[in-house]
């Protein structure tokens, strides 16, 4: 690199951190920014913006219940985008159509399908299931809000006593086996079966972190002074939901990793457990991940009720954006008092519910986003030369952003275009990838100047014999060859040896 | 002019017979003030290009944000520390090198960190992460020599034996943690003094 000799000038005389421009836009509270690869953290601009919201005077008067959401803590988007809201404190179900006008209320008169303080729903094609919380069951309508059946506590002996079944989330997959959470659920989902609601099994419980000093106390402590321990629990799962190919998504609280988990039917996780929210880990604050949405394209969007931070990550994990925050007394579009559910229709917009607010934001995607998510979308399906024109794209909106050096990299890397991708990588922040192609670029330089190298290793070790033999010759000649090695020894005469 | 060559020349010598080197250093005055701080400077462009020309492998930051003055910082804070945790610490443990002597010392120390830094960032240059224990067996091996030329620096400059020089070595190290987390509480209460200050500037002035 003939550069780098000027940097060095450069950088001598150029002090100070250089700071990255700040995008601010005065219609947006908030910033959008992502992590690269080496975990630091850039600004880019606006994903997702907000653009409206719905939860005032939602419910005419004539069907009888309050206009307003009370207390809104799950919200669901079917396949034909209709809306459907859990609304909580009003103990009663509202449903949207597409154009979010006002369809009907489930669970609100008084009979069997009566609701109280319902928590979570899911609808599938025939049948709306609610997490009726409050009376401690699972209530199932038709869609068109008339009360079906229930499944209460399953009758079994594998669940302890004191277990008390108060549902809060659920989904169904497409067997019709209902993945319920519950309060205070450190077990995992509670699966039970359509028919007659038996119970099959726990699925997805998260693990207890295992260290040191648990070992030793195993080993050392009596079996009295065991039982005094604290027991350790592992971390609850706040949510669940499902996507097209029945893979299930959780989110977890109380959990040290693995906060957000895409399981397979084995109940692995696919994603690796990995670090999601704030990459650093504050003190008194808990990564609250509350509730996840998953699009058409796998792309994950999650809720973080502590910081009011909207994360949304690809397929696979990695983070695309994160933006929004807490309403510190503004009342402006795009900040939350707490952040209870999300969902996702068809186009991309997201609904974020608000159970302090008792309102339903609505974020539009920018094209900065749909461009983004067009790409990586073709990157994950291993298409890297289809998404580099995606990729250029995004990066002429901004130049920071690494996953798109990232697709190019592999991109130009596949194409056996090494310098290229060697700069990508570089860009990217990407040292696995930047030393793969630095390898590449080695053998091939090897290869080409085989002659020289051999023929240059060859002279340099002739010079360096016959240059010793030189030197000794010399010394031998001089006669100085050898003097007092013993330090105290030298200490006298040392000024001759110099 | 030609002492200054022979301060410099004794560098060399300290590379291949320290205990003699430093011996000469203290009691031949084999070294000056002056060559003390042309190796430290020498230290720190050696830092400074040493951040600049490694790999990106081995050490992913972007050149643009290499700060010089951080670097400064980085050189030269535990260098001043060290020179006076361990005069400090020697001086009242029967140690004869004057605080010069130290400071001489403990420039000419440095010389392995000064020779071999920036060889080995080039010739990180043509290694991959798969060659990096090579990298890193380097990296130690520099680390560990020019330690081991402190602890040879403290025997010889103060005239220890060998038991007293590990120990004041430990007790030096020890103080330079001690200084740094004083500065830091002193650094911390100037801030909140500062703070209180104009807080009350601002209430009065408000009235």
């Amino acid at each position: 690199m003939p550069n780098w000799f000027r940097f060095v000038i450069a950088a001598v005389f150029i002090a100070g951190i250089g700071f990255q421009p700040a995008m601010v836009k005065a219609e947006i509270p908030y910033r959008t920014f992502s992590y690269d690869s080496g975990n630091g953290e850039f600004y880019v601009q606006p994903a997702y913006v907000p653009f409206g919201y719905i939860g005032l005077n939602l419910v005419p008067p004539e069907s009888g219940g309050p206009a307003n959401l009370n207390n809104p803590n799950d919200l669901f988007i079917d396949d034909t985008d209709n809306m459907y809201i859990v609304d909580t404190k009003n103990n009663r179900i509202v449903h949207l159509d597409a154009n979010r006008r006002y369809i009907r209320t489930i669970g609100a008169e008084a009979g069997p399908g009566q609701l109280k303080e319902p928590n979570g729903i899911y609808v599938n094609e025939s049948n709306v299931y609610v997490a009726d919380t409050g009376n401690k069951r699972i209530a199932v309508y038709d869609r068109s809000g008339t009360f079906e059946r229930e499944y209460k506590r399953p009758d079994t002996t594998l669940l302890p006593k004191s277990f008390e079944f108060e549902p809060t989330k659920l989904t169904v997959d497409k067997r019709g086996f209902l993945f319920i959470t519950t309060n205070n659920g450190y077990q995992g989902l509670i699966v039970l079966d359509s028919e007659e609601g038996a119970f099959q099994g726990f699925f997805g419980a998260n693990r207890v972190p295992f260290n040191l000093i648990d070992y030793l106390k195993r080993k050392v402590y009596t079996e009295d002074q065991l039982k005094k321990e604290i027991k350790k629990l592992p971390g609850t799962v706040s949510n669940v939901m499902i996507d097209r190919d029945g893979l299930i998504y959780t989110t977890s609280i109380s959990v040290p990793n693995g906060h957000i988990k895409k399981l397979n039917f084995a109940g692995k996780d696919l994603l690796g457990e990995k670090v999601y929210g704030d990459r650093y880990v504050r003190i008194n604050e808990e990564t609250l991940f509350r509730d996840i949405a998953v699009d058409r394209s796998g792309n994950m969007t999650a809720i973080e009720a502590q910081s009011g931070y909207i994360y949304q990550y690809d397929s696979q994990g990695g983070l695309l954006f994160a933006f929004g925050g807490k309403n510190a007394g503004f009342n402006k579009l795009g900040l939350f008092d707490y952040p209870s559910s999300i969902a996702v229709d068809s186009k991309g917009n997201l609904y974020i519910a608000d159970r302090v607010s008792n309102l339903i934001q609505i974020f539009r995607q920018t094209e900065f986003a749909q461009l983004v998510h067009k790409a990586n979308e073709l990157f994950m399906l291993g298409k890297y030369e289809e998404s580099e024109g995606y990729w250029r794209e995004v990066l002429h909106l901004n130049s920071k952003y690494y996953k798109a050096h990232l697709g190019l990299a592999k991109s130009h890397y596949r194409k056996g275009d090494w310098q290229t991708a060697l700069k990508e990588y570089r860009l990217a922040k990407d040292v696995q990838g930047y030393s793969d192609s630095f390898w590449q670029i080695r053998v091939l330089w090897l290869q080409n100047n085989f002659g020289i190298v051999s023929t240059s290793i060859l002279v340099l070790i002739i010079l360096y014999y016959a240059g010793k033999k030189v030197w000794k010759n010399k010394k031998w000649r001089k006669g100085d060859g050898r003097t007092g090695h013993s330090p105290q020894a030298s200490h006298p005469n040392t000024s001759a040896s110099g | 002019m030609g002492e200054l060559v022979i301060h410099l020349k004794q560098a060399i010598r300290i590379l291949r017979h320290p205990v003699d080197g430093f011996w000469e250093l203290r009691y031949e005055k084999r070294g000056s003030l002056i060559s003390a701080l042309i190796l430290l400077l020498l230290a720190y462009l050696a830092t400074l290009i040493s951040e600049i020309s490694t790999s990106f492998i081995f050490n992913p930051i972007e050149i643009k944000f290499i700060n010089p003055w951080l670097v400064l910082a980085q050189v030269s804070i535990p260098w001043l520390t060290w020179v006076l945790a361990n005069y400090l610490v020697s001086s009242i443990n029967r140690g004869q090198g004057r605080l010069l002597d130290v400071m001489i010392g403990s420039a000419y120390a440095l010389v392995p960190y000064i020779f071999f830094t920036i060889p080995l960032s080039l010739v990180s240059n043509v290694l991959t992460i798969g060659e990096s224990s090579i990298y890193m067996f380097f990296h130690y091996i520099i680390i560990g020599w020019t330690g081991f030329l402190f602890i040879v620096l403290v025997q010889e400059i103060h005239n220890y034996d060998i038991g007293e020089t590990i120990w004041i070595t430990v007790l030096s190290v020890l103080f330079m943690l001690a200084i740094w987390i004083l500065l830091l509480i002193f650094a911390g209460l100037s801030v909140q003094l500062v703070d209180f200050i104009e807080q009350l500037y601002e209430e009065v002035s408000f009235r």
